[in-house]
């Protein structure tokens, strides 16, 4: 994948190859930027292919601008390019959240999530993949990266939807009840009033896996 | 290898009545006699498909004794399910009596883990992330250590719902798969549908309702084609989430939906562009059949598993997430 970097980016190391984009450490205009690429995939045929790359760069770019909005730490954005689907953006320093779970400060970390979590479904966005792997810490502070799969939402379900997203990513852990408990407390003193129901409606989606097995077919 | 081991499997879960039988090691299919119910109208009817099973049951028991020597049976596994109760209880109750008339223990094996465990030993995937996708599921799994983790699955309707419900409403008839299949190769032109993805999971109850409003306004085949692309590429973004995320470079698709060309294609362009291997079987196991409930039988009976005759009532809602997954290494060679 040579030909997945802006001109005038010079690489310096591949942060993280996923499934979707190629995240690269670049030196640009003389400053360390992460280049997002979202690469081309051949199983999709062209049309429709474009069509995601292209919208996903487009709303991923400006959900991270406009989530500063409710004071949420996110990278910036210095250039964009929906076409060839790259996002320049600020690097920010720190270690993964998800490098931190057996550390003792973890579970703060996820509470103090759950209160940026609920600072950003205040103004109605939703992030679409709230994982560990997509908070960077530094030093006290979290940035929330990766807004890939965000969208513009004041649903009840979208909401809940993306913190099931979370509870589902720590359903590994041994301690997964309690961090979950964790991040509600944060997230109910700053989501605003309609909390309540996005935890209640969280405790419903969780029960609809089960749903579509029963009406099981074969 | 220890002794070999004979299974007959018998699978009831919906439409297909089964009657199979492994022998292993080596892994030997000795017989697969399989009887499908169609309906005259709509979708699966419970109790007629189970009628159905029960008229076929005895030809199709005989078809199989005429093959293999059931003398040389050492177990008998049935599904027990997930599935139709109506249905289930007819493979449950032939596989009773089989039990019974040749002094064999009964396995009752899961109908899911069965799809998936016919996939791996046909092609000897040993650990690979599993596209689960029939009729009433949709699933991203994997087989980790004793159990198997459901790593993203659909929110709402499985994606054989998705085909069956779009296909009755255009008065294709069921199974839709088919059908949909052949006329989604008539057109290359693409209607925007829903593309749905959250996180893992998959949503596929708005890409109907929106194929249900397009149904008088665009040609069937530019729609069928919509569906397969649009929803295909859902799974087929899940499946290599999945693989990335835990590093694993093998893919394999279970289930009836497996069926479809396009489908496994857009798996293999995918698995080709990562340097993973995709790894097909003959279309024929995709559906549902007798040959996975043995093989599973014999996985299960390995494991420990046996159930008394008293304590076999069919369990129609089963989580693969209580199943235990084959033992490491099992196919490795």
């Amino acid at each position: 994948m040579l030909n997945h970097l802006p001109q005038g980016c010079t690489i310096i190391r591949t942060l993280y190859q996923g499934a979707e984009a190629i995240v690269t450490l670049c030196e640009w205009m003389d400053m360390k930027v992460v280049v997002k690429t979202r690469v081309r995939k051949g199983y999709r045929i062209r049309e429709l292919d474009e069509y995601i790359r292209r919208s996903r760069t487009i709303r991923e770019a400006s959900l991270l601008s406009l989530a500063k909005r409710a004071g949420v730490e996110t990278p910036f954005i210095y250039h964009i390019n929906p076409a060839e689907g790259w996002i320049i953006m600020s690097y920010v320093e720190g270690e993964n959240l998800r490098n931190l779970q057996r550390s003792s400060i973890f579970p703060h970390l996820i509470n103090r999530l759950g209160y940026i979590v609920g600072r950003l479904h205040s103004i109605g966005i939703v992030h679409g993949d709230l994982t560990p792997a997509n908070v960077i810490v530094s030093n006290d502070r979290l940035t929330l990266i990766d807004f890939g799969l965000g969208e513009y939402s004041n649903e009840v379900e979208k909401k809940a939807e993306d913190i099931y997203t979370l509870v589902s990513s720590l359903s590994p852990l041994p301690n997964n009840e309690a961090l979950v408990k964790l991040f509600l407390e944060g997230y109910k003193s700053s989501a605003g009033e309609s909390a309540i129901k996005v935890e209640e409606r969280i405790k419903e989606i969780s029960k609809r896996g089960r749903y579509v097995e029963k009406e099981l077919r074969h | 290898m220890g002794e070999p081991l004979t299974c007959v499997g018998i699978e009831s879960t919906a439409h297909t009545f089964g009657i199979g039988v492994v022998k292993h090691p080596p892994f030997q299919i000795l017989c697969d006699v399989r009887r499908v119910y169609r309906p005259v109208s709509g979708g699966i009817h419970p109790s007629e498909a189970a009628k159905h099973h029960i008229e076929k049951a005895v030809e199709a028991l005989q078809e199989a004794i005429s093959k293999v020597d059931f003398k040389r049976v050492d177990i008998v596994a049935f599904a027990r399910g997930p599935g139709l109760g109506p249905c289930l209880r007819v493979g449950a109750a032939l596989a009773r009596m089989l039990s019974l008339k040749l002094e064999k223990p009964l396995v009752g094996v899961n109908h899911a883990a069965s799809h998936i465990n016919i996939a791996r030993v046909l092609t000897r995937a040993s650990n690979p992330v599993i596209l689960y996708v029939s009729g009433g599921n949709t699933q991203v799994l994997h087989a980790s250590g004793d159990k198997y983790v459901i790593l993203g699955e659909t929110e709402d309707i499985a994606i054989g719902n998705l085909i069956d419900v779009f296909a009755r409403k255009a008065g294709l008839g069921f199974p839709g798969g088919p059908k949909v299949m052949e006329l989604a190769s008539k057109s290359n032109r693409l209607v925007k549908l829903p593309y749905s993805i959250k996180g893992m999971n998959v949503s596929f109850s708005g890409m109907l309702t929106m194929l249900e409003r397009l149904l008088d306004k665009e040609p069937i085949e530019k729609l069928c084609f919509s569906l397969q692309e649009t929803a295909f590429s859902m799974l087929i973004e899940v499946s290599e989430r999945a693989m990335a995320m835990l590093g694993v470079n093998e893919l394999i698709i279970a289930g009836g939906v497996g069926a479809n060309t396009r489908l496994r294609q857009m798996a293999n362009e995918m698995c080709k562009e990562r340097n993973a291997v995709f790894k097909d079987y003959p279309k024929e196991y995709y559906a549902d059949n007798g040959v996975m409930i043995a093989w599973e039988g014999i996985v299960q009976y390995l494991l420990g598993e046996r159930l008394n005759i008293e304590d076999s009532i069919v369990k129609p809602r089963w989580r693969i997430t209580d199943v235990k997954p084959p033992p490491a290494g099992l196919y490795d060679n």
